[in-house]
């Protein structure tokens, strides 16, 4: 078979046309989605540009008092307590002020009360998150909105990049089904369980403050930890930041932690 | 034909295996699939209705369903309009789930038909099953018996033969559950004194309860109520009656 060169032309510039134009008509094709007038927030959902937290865990006397919060938080979230160690899975736990500053931890000056407090840690909501640059499938994604560090436990694919990235130690891999042997003691009905092979963190209760409430830990803490708006120069947590002296977790990383841990009184700083 | 045989057996038994399938399900005629929406949550709605109409949630609940999966996760919208304008909460759980809270004849029974497996109920919770078919099933899922209609003669209040086997249904429904209570109430035709009328109302009332306590329904539980028009609807014959309906529960 030949082709004359005006027979060419004419069959490329169709194909071009037709390829140019054909992926436009499938995008509208598959639109079947739900309008937008038919889905809006819950008025009374919380508004804030990027939460954050302030924590003072000189608040916080007994191990009682650091169990409360952890377990108002794993107990609506149906966090699994596994009894083997490598299995566990935290959203929230505590721990020792040199593991949690570790590039700290050498100043034999600093306040040796607070040194030897232990710290409650959580998933810091970083502006930057790595977590969210490494994950494949956008399964934990950070929220425009408010700046939530939000993990899709439809999409993710228990890769782990994610708990690799993370300098904080946030994130736990479920190794085992948590349904199984009992790892949740009381089911709450109001929320999910996660699957065998997801990775699950800290969601700063995204599904309260839909609902106008407070991070559960927060209000459990008897005032230890502090939520809030860290945009906002008015809210109780900037004034916080403003007049005691507070320090983050591994700054000098870039990834800029939204947690705020007190460390001086107000008084002299 | 070398090893005829063999070939011819080996033929037959391979004819039977490939339509084992089909020789096993003949006869059983795959009856249409249709999931159950009689949970006590929705028998309690007054208008019974879904977040859009059945037609659609039957074609199209699955993409619904994603649809508010991500509006929830990505981008926090938790209320959802339905083409009726009522607002409702986007939630598998805490939404769809609350009617729906019978999983395995609602959800199961047509996925399980359709072969397909969604992977919803590995990370949600559902609803705790309702025992269906548990040791007391005629007890528990008893319908509500409608109202029972009994009429009299004209300027009479006496019952008529039939009015204790009218009754025979409420009444066992009323020993099968203490709590619920009956209501009774007492009609006239719109001939004659209206006074008269009134008490003639209330006595064929009586006639009635003076029959349920007979039975052995207390007294307590039952519940004498007067209509707002004692003049009953309907033709004359229609109009001289007595309503006897359960009242879901005592005082309520």
């Amino acid at each position: 078979m030949t082709i004359n060169r005006r027979d060419f032309l004419r069959i490329a510039g169709l194909s071009a046309v037709v390829g140019v134009g054909a992926p436009v008509v499938i995008n509208n094709l598959g639109k079947a989605g739900l309008e937008a007038a038919q889905i809006h927030p819950d008025p009374r959902a919380l508004k804030g540009k990027r939460w954050g937290f302030v924590v003072d865990v000189s608040k916080l006397a007994t191990d009682e008092d650091y169990q409360k919060c952890i377990n108002a938080c794993h107990d609506i979230h149906n966090v699994p307590s596994h009894k083997e160690p490598r299995h566990e899975v935290k959203w929230i736990w505590k721990d020792t002020y040199e593991h949690t500053f570790p590039n700290t931890a050498e100043d034999k000056i600093m306040n040796k009360e607070l040194q030897e407090k232990n710290f409650l840690l959580f998933c810091n909501h970083c502006q930057k998150p790595a977590c969210v640059r490494v994950c494949p499938t956008k399964a934990t994604f950070k929220r425009e909105s408010d700046g939530v560090v939000m993990q899709d436990m439809h999409r993710c694919i228990g890769c782990r990049f994610c708990m690799a990235a993370c300098p904080y130690g946030a994130r736990s891999f479920n190794y085992v089904d948590p349904r199984k042997d009992h790892a949740i003691k009381v089911e709450n009905k109001e929320f999910p369980t996660r699957m065998i092979g997801v990775v699950e963190k800290c969601t700063a209760c995204y599904e309260r403050l839909a609902i106008g409430q407070q991070p559960a830990c927060a209000e459990a803490s008897n005032g230890a930890i502090v939520f809030g708006d860290l945009e906002d120069p008015n809210s109780e947590v900037r004034k916080l930041i403003a007049e005691k002296y507070t320090i983050r977790r591994k700054p000098e990383l870039g990834t800029q932690p939204s947690i705020y841990y007190v460390i001086g009184g107000g008084e002299h700083a | 034909m070398y090893n005829s045989g063999k070939i011819i057996a080996g033929l037959a038994v391979f004819f039977i295996l490939a339509t084992l399938p089909f020789l096993l399900n003949l006869g059983k005629a795959n009856a249409k699939i249709e999931p159950s929406i009689d949970t006590p949550e929705i028998n309690a709605m007054p208008v019974k209705h879904c977040v859009e109409p059945k037609t659609f949630m039957r074609s199209e609940h699955m993409q619904l369903l994603n649809e508010w999966r991500d509006q929830v996760v990505r981008n926090g919208n938790r209320i959802y309009v339905g083409s009726d304008g009522n607002e409702y909460t986007i939630s598998l759980q805490n939404g769809c789930m609350k009617c729906h809270s019978n999983k395995k004849d609602f959800c199961d029974k047509c996925h399980n038909y359709m072969a397909v497996t969604p992977y919803c109920w590995s990370c949600h919770i559902a609803p705790k099953e309702k025992p269906l078919a548990g040791p007391h099933p005629v007890t528990e899922v008893a319908p509500l018996p409608s109202a029972v209609k009994l009429y009299f003669e004209v300027s009479k209040a006496e019952l008529s033969a039939g009015a204790a086997r009218e009754l025979a249904g409420l009444i066992e429904y009323l020993k099968a559950h203490p709590d619920a209570g009956v209501d009774i109430s007492g009609f006239v035709d719109k001939t004659g004194d209206p006074d008269k009328n009134a008490e003639l109302a209330k006595n064929r009332a009586k006639a009635v309860r003076g029959l349920l306590e007979a039975s052995g329904i207390a007294e307590g539980r039952i519940n004498m109520k007067k209509p707002e028009v004692v003049t009953g609807t309907g033709s004359a014959t229609e109009a001289r009656r007595v309503e006897v309906s359960i009242s879901s529960a005592k005082g309520v």
